[in-house]
């Protein structure tokens, strides 16, 4: 019995000790048995050997396999977005997704990021020359996103041409925001790129739509309108700067080429224009063109004196606005122009910009400088 | 040990057969009380190994798995286990007085003291034995196992019960030496 035959007498004597169980408590085994089968019936309504089945026979049946996939239908997907999203956040996260931004054209999801960020840029960079840099090549980059457009025979909307539009005038504000000296150089500058786009665009072959060979002509009047009025704009500001050289050479014979004002600018007396709308409001009331009350020796023998600059003072230190007004190539704005009354002269639409050229032959007085044709 | 009522049993119990599971109480809780008496000495303690037993004898229906067959010795290993877990849980218990023997003329207050030590002082030589050694002598030399249910309980070769077997009676007869004659000295 209990296999303690062959034990040692001294352990099997010990162990003999322990065959002396007390009678168990029947109420706590009773109790005891209860709670095991109250468990156990508890599992049985909550879970059931089925609903373990359950996902294997979904694994197993390709028909709703179909339908109801389990979450690891394709673990590899997981792990391509991991390192994606691993290799975006090496890369700099935002910064990838504009870089990425940069070969999308109009219509892509990613244009929009493309024109922030270049607005971006254009705000952070502070040299006026430095600006117009980047204007021209972004003026580039319109150009060859229209390109590509026409390329893949994609719709030129209306949108992208005024964005085209919009960045050549952006350009061309850019260049008369420089310093005088510089503004010829820069619409030279602004000049050449729009032709040489204008020549790349002739290049450009279209799918034959009638759409496509639309937009392309559209693009080119655009180009072909700007280039006009910057050149009557150049005409205009080299007689502009004819005339500050001239002055100049009178009023300082030992300097006889430069373009700084000089003191004596601020020794004569300020003209007394009435009326030239275009001054308003400038920061230097009294300094622009007009009847002023000097004589002004450019004034005097004009094709039509009095019209542009009237006999002003010899202000030197004058400010003049420059109106622009879009398709006014024709009309007003001989308040800066060549001093004819129907100047053929304003170069610019829509935008005012502020120029203030250190001297002005024939200045006038007041704000309200005549202009002659109003 | 019936092995075909065992698996008969086993897999009514898998699907939460209640009488299943009321016989498979019935059959095997009292040894199991037996067998955790003999090594905790408590009462409340050997109940609370029984219920703790067949609780994780539920939890293991539930996550579908469980023995296939030798449900009794499935069930030992899970006691031992616990007591096992109860040994690292507490130190040894000193023995003490029972205040509550039953005063009967033919047990005497000073025999029963003597009882009590003496269970406490195996129980004691077999805690300085390993887990697989002290149920190899419980199951076979308390529990009148064979060496194959033994194995089948330890889930180890026959061989290797047997090894067990004979360092653990190495090990306890040297120890109940050395208690008898520190005693005696």
């Amino acid at each position: 019995m209990k296999n303690r035959d062959d034990l040692d007498p001294l352990i099997a004597k010990k162990l003999e000790k322990l065959d002396e169980i007390p009678q168990r408590n029947s109420r706590r085994a009773a109790e005891g048995k209860t709670a095991f089968l109250k468990a156990a019936g508890s599992l049985k309504e909550s879970v059931s050997p089925e609903d373990i089945r359950r996902h294997k026979n979904w694994k197993e049946q390709p028909s709703t396999n179909s339908v109801f996939r389990r979450k690891e239908y394709k673990p590899m997907f997981s792990t391509i977005t991991a390192i994606i999203l691993a290799i975006s956040l090496l890369l700099g996260g935002s910064g990838a997704t504009v870089a990425a931004a940069q070969a999308s054209l109009p219509g892509d999801f990613l244009y929009d990021v493309k024109l922030l960020s270049e607005d971006a840029l254009m705000g952070l960079t502070a040299n006026p020359e430095d600006q117009l840099d980047l204007a021209l090549n972004l003026v580039d980059r319109r150009a060859e996103e229209i390109q590509s457009l026409l390329d893949s025979g994609e719709i030129i909307t209306d949108e992208t041409q005024t964005q085209y539009r919009d960045q050549i005038e952006e350009a061309i504000m850019l260049s008369l925001s420089l310093p005088e000296d510089q503004v010829v150089q820069a619409l030279e500058k602004v000049q050449t790129r729009l032709q040489t786009e204008e020549q790349t665009l002739l290049q450009t072959r279209t799918n034959g739509s009638e759409s496509a060979i639309m937009a392309l002509t559209q693009v080119r009047d655009t180009i072909q309108e700007r280039l006009q009025i910057i050149e009557n704009g150049q005409l205009n500001l080299l007689q502009i700067q004819e005339q500050l050289q001239n002055q100049q050479q009178l009023n300082n014979p030992d300097q006889k080429s430069t373009n700084a004002p000089t003191e004596a600018g601020s020794e004569l007396a300020p003209g007394t224009g009435d009326g030239n709308p275009w001054t308003e409001g400038t920061p230097t009331p009294g300094s622009s063109y007009g009847p002023g009350e000097s004589n002004n020796p450019f004034a005097e023998g004009t094709p039509t004196p009095g019209s542009a600059y009237g006999p002003g003072g010899n202000n030197m230190d004058s400010t003049d606005t420059i109106s622009v007004e879009e398709n006014s190539i024709n009309g007003s704005g001989a308040g800066v122009s060549n001093g004819s009354g129907s100047s053929s002269g304003s170069v610019y639409h829509t935008l005012t910009p502020t120029r203030t050229p250190k001297a002005a032959g024939g200045s006038g007085t007041g704000s309200q400088s005549s202009g002659g044709n109003r | 040990m019936t092995a075909p009522n065992e698996q008969t049993l086993l897999k009514r119990a898998k699907s939460y057969d209640t009488e299943a599971l009321g016989l498979i109480y019935d059959l095997y809780s009292p040894a199991l009380y037996r067998y955790a008496y003999r090594l905790l000495g408590d009462e409340n303690m050997s109940e609370d190994c029984v219920a703790e037993t067949f609780s994780r004898f539920l939890n293991v229906l539930q996550n579908n798995q469980g023995p296939e067959k030798y449900l009794k010795a499935y069930l030992y290993r899970i006691a031992h286990n616990w007591i096992t877990d109860s040994y690292r849980r507490q130190a040894p218990v000193m023995v003490e007085m029972d205040e509550t023997i039953p005063d009967l003329e033919l047990v005497k207050p000073d025999f029963q003291v003597d009882k009590r030590i003496e269970k406490q002082q195996i129980r004691l030589a077999l805690r300085t034995l390993t887990p697989d050694q002290r149920q190899v002598i419980i199951l076979k030399f308390l529990e009148g196992w064979q060496n194959e249910e033994v194995a089948a309980a330890l889930e180890k070769p026959l061989g290797a019960v047997k090894a067990l077997q004979h360092r653990a009676l190495e090990t306890l007869r040297l120890y109940l030496v050395k208690q008898e004659n520190g005693s005696t000295l």
